[in-house]
């Protein structure tokens, strides 16, 4: 009789396991790089080649029934100065199917979402799948890495082929936690208080026209910050507002594949620098961005990527008179030229390897307080180096 | 400076115009593929845009409810490279990043890779929702065939 429950119970574990293995699902990546960015503090203050640039991620699904899934993925980034080195809870939510044909799918996302809007806001986290380890700052802004990754609330996706082709509609609503190391980064190493994302709100429209190589893509964003002074702060209460307009196209050939983004961005700025502070500036900037498939394995590519920080002082020369003098006017924007190459040497392994020349410094932490002292070359320098494996 | 200056918006947007309407994707052909799957799967049409979401797993259940696993080849396989151009209008690397931005975003997950087409014909024959491709002709016996319609409904 113990024999025959053990058995049973032994045949049900089986079962669960299997019913268990057939919706669960594990993926993971493990990347390591090696990079230098001389004259600037974009990965480090002194400038030396470092290992700070590592990532690990691990993410689960759990389809509950075919119409819901719970879906997360905790990763450890480390990226120097870019953002804070640690654990991070990458995106977590309810994935519930409202509209399921072969025609029409519509999901309701509840939770910490992952940003599906822009061109590459999903793959810049994707080792085996972005372009570049470092990708172009105009639009992937690495020290706001964090806060346009993910946010928690809420977001449609709409997606649907006819006549005229394949469409992605998106809406999200949400705003991003900021911790500490963020806010620095973001602001200034001596601010004392806290920065917080009112909300973060954003629709998009994706578009595949029917038998085309081009897919074509706009973006309106709208976001608000708010900052709250702490005791003996050199920075005061205020917040900050941006709203972005973006244009993204590919066009996928069979042997090359060109992208681009082309962003504008009004920033104001109320009070935060010091009271009665008011500043506004439209921001614009984008890249153009070429890969060629020798074949399967191995990929060459060439990018080109513009900033500047106001449209309306485009060699910076506000950001001079502003500070009298003390901040250099390349500090206003940054271009930067990139060359690389990817080779996938097995089929979940694969190296990176690219340069990047650069001219200015408008795309450096800390954003509202520039660090004159470690950025004093207008012209500097990136290389880097990337394994990453994927399961 | 910013090579921003001195383009207007205008003359961005007639390149970009001359650009999208002077050029052509891939172009859907006679294929020697045919799309099979499970015999549980009752759907025996499907355009070339429907086929796009299921193998590219932005659509994962059938109508009758079971969920849709996809089986492909690897991505330097000549019959899957036939799958992509000449079924789906795209190319084998366009599915690729599309199966990996959905399983590390959480939308979705990886289909299932086989070595080749015995291997293909086995999973599908075992497993609900399963839907795949084999070169015409060849014997498919207890699948269900999915023909590919011409026109996009």
């Amino acid at each position: 009789m113990r024999t025959v429950g053990l058995l049973l119970c032994l045949f049900s574990s089986v079962v669960h396991a299997k019913e268990l293995a057939d919706k669960l699902s594990v993926h993971g990546y493990l990347a390591q790089g090696v990079v230098q960015a001389q004259d600037s503090n974009f990965i480090n203050d002194d400038g030396d080649v470092s290992l700070r640039q590592t990532e690990i991620g691990i993410n689960a699904t759990y389809r509950l029934r075919p119409s819901m899934r719970l879906t997360g993925q905790l990763a450890y980034i480390n990226g120097g100065n870019r953002y804070p080195e640690g654990l991070r809870l990458d995106y977590l939510f309810w994935d519930i199917s409202l509209v399921n044909t072969l025609d029409w799918r519509v999901n309701l996302y509840l939770g910490r979402n992952k940003n599906h809007h822009w061109l590459y806001s999903v793959d810049r986290t994707v080792p085996q799948i972005r372009p570049t380890i470092i990708p172009p700052q105009s639009v992937y802004f690495d020290v706001f890495r964090d806060v346009a990754l993910s946010s928690d609330g809420i977001s449609l996706m709409a997606q649907t082929g006819n006549r005229l082709g394949d469409w992605q509609i998106q809406w999200s609503l949400g705003e991003s936690q900021i911790d500490r190391q963020q806010m620095l980064n973001l602001l200034s190493p001596d601010a004392k208080g806290s920065l917080d994302q009112k909300y973060d709100h954003q629709f998009s429209v994706n578009y595949r026209p029917v038998e085309s190589a081009w897919e074509l893509g706009v973006l309106l964003l709208d976001s608000k910050f708010d900052y709250g002074a702490g005791e003996g702060d050199s920075l005061s209460n205020g917040d900050v507002r941006t709203s972005r307009l973006q244009f993204s196209l590919r066009y996928n050939a069979e042997n090359w594949e060109f992208a681009s983004e082309l962003m504008k961005e009004r920033v104001v700025f109320e009070d935060v620098l010091f009271p009665g502070f008011s500043n506004k500036a439209i921001a614009e900037g984008g890249y153009l961005q070429w890969r060629y498939f020798l074949n399967h394995n191995m990929t060459l590519l060439a990018r080109v990527d513009v900033f500047d920080r106001d449209r309306e002082f485009r060699n910076g020369e506000n950001i001079v008179a502003l500070s009298e003098g003390v901040i250099p006017a390349y500090f206003g924007f940054m271009d930067t030229a990139t060359l690389g190459g990817t080779w996938k040497f097995a089929s979940d392994w694969q190296l990176k390897a690219e340069y990047h020349r650069v001219k200015g410094t408008g795309r450096l932490a800390p954003v509202l307080i520039a660090d004159v002292g470690n950025n004093d070359h207008k012209y500097w320098d990136i290389w880097a180096l990337e394994v990453a494996y994927w399961f | 400076m910013s090579i921003l200056q001195g383009v207007s918006p205008a003359k961005w947007l007639l390149l970009l115009w001359v650009l999208f309407f002077s050029s052509t994707g891939v172009a859907l052909g006679d294929s020697n593929v045919k799309v099979i799957a499970n015999a549980s799967v009752d759907v025996s049409v499907l355009s070339p845009s429907q086929l796009r979401r299921i193998f590219s797993m932005r659509q994962t259940t059938w109508p009758n409810g079971d969920t849709i696993r996809v089986v492909v080849m690897r991505n330097d396989n000549p019959l899957h490279e036939k799958l992509c151009k000449d079924v789906l209008g795209v190319f084998p690397y366009q599915m690729e990043r599309q199966w990996n931005r959905l399983a590390f975003s959480g939308l979705g997950d990886l289909p299932v890779v086989v070595e080749n087409e015995l291997q293909m014909l086995e999973y599908i024959r075992g497993h609900r929702g399963a839907v795949g491709y084999v070169t015409q002709g060849l014997s498919t016996d207890e699948l269900a065939t999915i023909g590919v319609a011409k026109d996009t409904p």
